[in-house]
C-alpha cells in the first residue's frame, strides 16, 4: 500500500517535534535577516553637513575635510552633464593634509544617441559615486577632467558623511534569509504548497 | 529530546546575537571600501560592486597623452 507523505502545516506541528524545532530556527533566521537589512539601510544614512561644490570644467579641489573620527565612511557624488556625442573622464584624487596623493578613483561620463530598428534611441553616463573609509585626519578631493571638444558642463561634487557601511549586513542578511527560507522550506514546504496552490487554481 | 531542541534554538539565538555586533562593530569600521587607515591604502572588498575605477598611484594615469586606459576612454557604444 502506497502512503502519501504530507506536510504538517505552519503552527499545527506537534510542541517539540523537529519540524517545530526547524521551523523556530527558520524563523530566527528570518527575523536576523531582515534586522540585518534594515540595519544595512540604517548605516546607509548620511549624517552631518554635507558639502557640495561645482568645480571648472579643468576640475579643482575640494577641501579641507576634517575626518574626526577613524574609520569614517565619505560618499564623494560627481556629476558633469555631457552633450550628445560628447564625453568626459573625470578623476578623483584623495589627498592629505600635504596634499600627497593616497589614492584615485575615476569614470568617464558620455551621451549617445541613434536609431535602431525598434526607433530612435538615447543614453548617457553622467554621475558616479564613490565610498571611501578615511582614518581621522585632514584630507582634499582632487578632480581632474579630460573630455571632447565640446563639452561645456561644470564638475559638480557632492560630499556626504555616512553612519558606516551597509556591506556586511547586506552579505549576512542576504545569507540569513536564505538559509532561513531553505530551512523553512524543509519544516514546511510553503512554497511548495503555494506553487500546488496555483495550480490547483 | 524536547529540551534539546529547546537549546538548539536558544543556541542558535545568542550566536545570531553575538554575530550581529561583531557585524556592527565592522559595520562601523567602514568594512568594505577602499579608504585610508593606519597609514596604509586598502582597496574595496569583492563586494562593493557598481563603483567606479580606483587607482593606487597617480602616475598610471598621467604621463600620456590618452591616459592610462585609451581603449576605455570616450563614448562607450551606446546600445
Amino acid at each position: 500500500m502506497k502512503t502519501e507523505k504530507r506536510a504538517v502545516p505552519l503552527g499545527v506541528q506537534k510542541p517539540g517535534s523537529k519540524l517545530e524545532t526547524l521551523t523556530q530556527i527558520a524563523i530566527a533566521l528570518i527575523a536576523f535577516g531582515s534586522i540585518c537589512l534594515i540595519s544595512a539601510l540604517v548605516v546607509n544614512f548620511s549624517w552631518g553637513k554635507s558639502i557640495s561644490k561645482s568645480l571648472p570644467l579643468q576640475g579643482g579641489i575640494v577641501g579641507p575635510i576634517q575626518v574626526k573620527k577613524d574609520r569614517t565612511v565619505y560618499l564623494v557624488e560627481v556629476f558633469q552633464r555631457v552633450s550628445y556625442g560628447q564625453w568626459s573622464s573625470v578623476t578623483g584624487n584623495v589627498l592629505d593634509q600635504d596634499k600627497n596623493y593616497l589614492f584615485g578613483f575615476g569614470e568617464e561620463f558620455w551621451a549617445e544617441s541613434g536609431r535602431d530598428s525598434e526607433g530612435p534611441w538615447a543614453e548617457s553616463k553622467n554621475s558616479y559615486k564613490m565610498k571611501m573609509t578615511l582614518q581621522k585626519g585632514t584630507y582634499y578631493f582632487e578632480f581632474e577632467s579630460e573630455r571632447s571638444r565640446n563639452v561645456s558642463g561644470n564638475i559638480t561634487i557632492l560630499v556626504h558623511r555616512k553612519r558606516g557601511s551597509p556591506l556586511p549586513f547586506l552579505i549576512a542578511g542576504i545569507i540569513a534569509l536564505i538559509i532561513g527560507v531553505v530551512v523553512n522550506e524543509i519544516a514546511n514546504q510553503t512554497f511548495t504548497k503555494m506553487i500546488e496552490a496555483i495550480e490547483v487554481d | 529530546m524536547r529540551s534539546q531542541r529547546g537549546s538548539v534554538v536558544l543556541g542558535l539565538i545568542v550566536i545570531l546575537a553575538v554575530l550581529y555586533f561583531l557585524i556592527l562593530r565592522s559595520s562601523m569600521g567602514g568594512w568594505g571600501y577602499a579608504g585610508y587607515y593606519r597609514g596604509a591604502t586598502y582597496y574595496p572588498s569583492f563586494w562593493y560592486f557598481g563603483g567606479p575605477r580606483y587607482y593606487t598611484g597617480p602616475s598610471v594615469r598621467t604621463g600620456s597623452v590618452g591616459g592610462s586606459s585609451p581603449s576605455s576612454r570616450g563614448p562607450r557604444s551606446g546600445k
